[in-house]
């Protein structure tokens, strides 16, 4: 009887297991989530994150310790309208359609994203071109190609691209150096190579 | 000459009276708003302008509520379960909503500020603002601070609103 019971149980807990709906897959999170240990300041046309910031979007993940957000607000204000002939015309103001501007990250700024990693001291993301264009004293660059030290990059997160503004130095990845090494060898010509013969007195120009 | 001597006597007395009630009443006026508690507390604020010409009333801007409250002093109100909700000129729905468990509200510097945790919500979603330890809410310039860890959420329709 007891063992009954127990196997109509067992079977009440697997049907009932089985009557749970399927848990819903990880939604994919399309926002930027900021994290700031030191405060932050909002207001209607910029906020501002201090100390320890964190920015991560399912595309990029930067680091820094001050992180500013400019924000433009789209009001009309044109709706110029006179109802009564002697009532002053009222503006009537629509709703207020936010947009971010820029993204200004300073201080000891890390951006990573899945290909590649960028060490500044400032950069400036316009949301115009989608550009980010980092800067500082020494700014290195690392994808898989190899690592870049310069003082500007201009940075494409769409396309993960660089482009170094100035001089810079390129580090080529070990494992592309045979094939990057061409840029670093000497120009290639179809003579052929001048070999010093034994005994023969260099010509003097 | 008698009459005039006692007419005037009547009279120190009565502004002496007055004066001494006034003593009286001022702190005692003072105590009283300080041990006032109300419940469903309620401070709107309203925009200059009317509606319309033919609607004289004048549109909600700002509205401050609280399941409790209670007056520190004259202008200043500790409220519990506060929600403040900011409303544009349209006046189509809420573009700001604030929620803080506890909070003052400084009527004459026109401020909320708190200790405690404030979770924000403005233009339609798209921010979202959770701080843990202390705010200050600007009612007048419209300016938010969060003291020490906050979590901020931008959706990405804020950063490039053709992707909507």
């Amino acid at each position: 009887m007891k063992l009954l019971l127990f196997a109509m149980l067992l079977l009440c807990c697997a049907t009932a297991r089985g009557a749970e709906p399927p848990l819903p897959p990880v939604a994919s999170t399309n926002s930027l989530v900021i994290l700031s240990e030191a405060g932050a300041r909002f207001s209607k046309t910029n906020a501002v994150w201090r100390g320890q910031v964190r920015a991560a979007d399912p595309g990029m993940y930067i680091e820094c310790e001050l992180l500013t957000a400019s924000f433009s607000t789209n009001t009309a204000r044109t709706n110029v309208t006179r109802v009564v002939k002697d009532e002053p015309p009222r503006i009537e103001e629509a709703d207020a359609d936010s947009r971010l501007d820029f993204i200004i990250a300073e201080t000891n700024v890390m951006i990573i994203t899945p290909k590649a990693q960028i060490v500044g001291d400032r950069a400036i993301y316009n949301a115009s071109n989608e550009l980010m264009i980092v800067t500082g004293d020494l700014v290195i660059a690392v994808n898989a190609r190899g690592s870049i030290v310069c003082q500007r990059i201009i940075f494409d997160p769409k396309t993960e691209s660089f482009e170094v503004d100035g001089p810079n130095t390129f580090v080529p990845a070990p494992g592309v150096l045979s094939s990057t090494n061409a840029l670093f060898s000497p120009r290639k010509t179809n003579a052929p190579p001048k070999v010093r013969q034994p005994g023969a007195v260099p010509q003097s120009k | 000459m008698m009459l005039r001597a006692r007419s005037s006597s009547i009279a120190a007395a009565v502004l002496a009276a007055l004066g001494l009630i006034l003593l009286i009443w001022f702190p005692l006026h003072a105590q009283l708003t300080r041990r006032i508690k109300t419940s469903n507390f309620t401070w709107p604020e309203y925009y200059d302008q009317p509606i319309s010409a033919t609607n004289p009333t004048n549109r909600l801007k700002l509205l401050l509520r609280g399941a409790q409250a209670q007056y520190l002093s004259n202008d200043v109100v500790a409220i519990t379960t506060a929600r403040l909700e900011h409303y544009p000129p349209s006046g189509r729905g809420t573009n700001l909503l604030a929620l803080s468990p506890f909070c003052h509200f400084d009527s004459d510097a026109h401020t909320v500020t708190g200790t405690g945790r404030v979770d924000i919500a403005a233009d339609d979603g798209k921010i979202a603002v959770q701080g843990h330890t202390g705010f200050r809410f600007d009612m007048t310039n419209y300016v938010l601070d969060v003291s020490n860890r906050t979590r901020t959420v931008l959706r990405r329709t804020l950063m490039n609103p053709t992707n909507r």
